[in-house]
């Protein structure tokens, strides 16, 4: 063992010795009491698609949530979807800007609106900020053909895989490649900053364009990283603009039913698009939600029907339900109300918890 | 009205691995950071990762010590576009209360090496792990391992020398 091996065992050894711990026995109790891991029964089902980017649904440990059964109001004001859009953002209103801009309901007289309950149900975690994503493909006869997640970090070291990759070598520039699971491929181009493309064959995508499709990244003081996709090959669509997601986005849901039933739905509204999650594994049809363009999973027989479309500048909607015919049924009923609004309808309150999740650090 | 979605119980076991592992976990952190007092917040971090995941991990412990490297990482890039580390590497950490006599230009030198080659470096001369617990710690191949410990122990030379 030469003398630098053993300095630096010296220099660990007193630097870790000298480390002061601090034994929070509050944060302790805190943890164990609120001891419950939330499920969703049909989580498993859904989460199908969770490979190619650090995405986690995880639930509160505080969750708040009532039905509109319990302590219905009067009336449930039905404001139509395309008025939703026109919502004052939250950051405008002064309300926590990582929450959704709008929140689902149902029409007063829909049946299913009796038997809803309504949640702050989790967060979406990125592992970290400091990465742009978006999602390309293919829109043939309809549907979400070849889509590539494009994501940029900020740094090579965000990026873990399970598995041990290799490298290989496209016109002329070596990329990190690494299986990621369920038939899908990810590529890394290691640089200042680190661009990855994932997808079912982003090696003939990259050979075909020369690179991945990125330009103009940076890296605003404030975090996250902000980058452009330059013009595609022929046919490739963006079907999610780039963006940075918060690491502790707050989401909401809507539900009915049980898994146990045949109508079962649930409505989820967030920060993020649900297709950054699930559209390299999965296979969808792009489908019209009251004007808008949303794309509807194919799932296989016995699996649950998923609709995703944007309802606000900043906010996704995701439905699922039984069958797709019922997640887009759900999805065309689904009305986007403000917070207060929502709170009001299904007796529900904020959890103090999100109060703390206003930064994107 | 409130009420709490039924799930899966966190009972003793969960305290346990905190009073078990909470010392190694802050002093790893600090080792990777540098920072003492970061240290403390990400091992507690790591461990409201853990808990929100408890039903589903087989090894927690693993697990926690792999979510404060990555947590140590996200702190550390972070913490380097604040430039913050320039400037503790420029003042010898004030944040530290480091008693670490005679070592402060190793650890300052370390402290300024490119993440991964410095847990690289943890990992082998503090944790004694062998190359491929040191991949999978890091995310890396094992061959990865060889090629950031020979980079950083390079550096090191340099600098010191």
């Amino acid at each position: 063992m030469n003398d630098l091996d053993e300095r630096l065992r010296g220099a660990f050894t007193a630097r870790a010795e000298s480390t002061t711990v601090d034994y929070r026995i509050d944060v302790g109790s805190t943890l164990t009491p609120s001891a419950t891991v939330p499920s969703r029964s049909w989580t498993p089902t859904v989460a199908i698609a969770a490979v190619t980017v650090a995405i986690m649904v995880v639930g509160l440990a505080l969750i708040s949530r009532s039905t509109a059964e319990d302590e219905a109001p009067a009336t449930v004001p039905p404001p139509a979807s395309t008025a939703a859009v026109t919502t004052p953002l939250p950051a405008d209103l002064g309300i926590n800007p990582l929450l959704p801009e709008v929140f689902p309901t149902l029409a007063a007289d829909d049946p299913r609106q009796a038997q809803a309950t309504a949640a702050y149900s989790g967060f979406f975690i990125f592992a970290s900020t400091q990465a742009g994503r978006a999602i390309i493909g293919r829109i043939e006869s309809g549907r979400l053909v070849d889509p590539m997640a494009v994501s940029v970090y900020a740094d090579a070291d965000e990026i873990a895989f399970d598995l041990a990759g290799d490298q290989v070598v496209i016109a002329g520039t070596t990329y990190e490649r690494h299986y990621v699971g369920t038939g899908q491929w990810t590529l890394v181009l290691r640089g200042e900053t680190d661009t990855v493309i994932t997808g079912a064959d982003p090696e003939t995508f990259v050979a075909a364009t020369g690179g991945i499709p990125v330009t103009g990244v940076t890296l605003p003081p404030d975090g996250g990283v902000s980058f452009s996709l330059t013009p595609l090959p022929v046919g490739y669509e963006v079907i999610v603009e780039p963006a940075t997601y918060p690491t502790r986005s707050p989401i909401v849901n809507l539900t009915f039913g049980s898994e146990a039933t045949d109508s079962f739905g649930q409505v989820t509204v967030g920060r993020l698009s649900d297709l950054l999650r699930q559209a390299t594994p999965s296979s969808f049809h792009q489908v019209d939600v009251n004007g808008t363009s949303g794309w509807a999973s194919e799932p296989p027989a016995r699996t649950v029907g998923i609709v995703i479309w944007r309802v606000a500048p900043a906010t996704w909607a995701t439905t699922i339900a039984a069958t797709p015919t019922e997640a887009l049924d759900l999805a065309r009923s689904v009305r986007f109300v403000d917070e207060a609004t929502w709170q009001a309808t299904y007796n529900v309150v904020r959890p103090e918890s999100f109060a703390l999740q206003t930064s994107t650090d | 009205m409130f009420s709490v979605e039924t799930g899966v119980s966190v009972d003793d076991d969960f305290e346990r691995l905190y009073r078990n592992e909470l010392d190694g976990l802050v002093r790893l952190a600090h080792l990777l950071t540098g920072s003492n007092v970061a240290a403390d917040d990400i091992a507690h971090e790591a461990f409201l990762k853990v808990r929100d995941r408890w039903s589903s991990l087989e090894n927690p412990g693993a697990y926690l010590r792999v979510v404060t490297v990555n947590l140590s990482r996200n702190w550390s890039r972070s913490d380097r576009r604040r430039s913050a580390r320039e400037q503790r590497f420029a003042t010898a950490d004030s944040d530290a209360a480091d008693d670490v006599d005679g070592h402060e230009e190793l650890l300052a030198l370390v402290d300024h090496l490119p993440f991964r080659q410095r847990a690289v470096l943890v990992a082998r001369y503090w944790l004694d792990l062998p190359e491929s617990e040191i991949a999978e710690l890091v995310g890396c191949r094992p061959g990865t391992v060889k090629s950031l410990a020979s980079r950083a122990l390079r550096i090191l030379r340099e600098e010191l020398s």
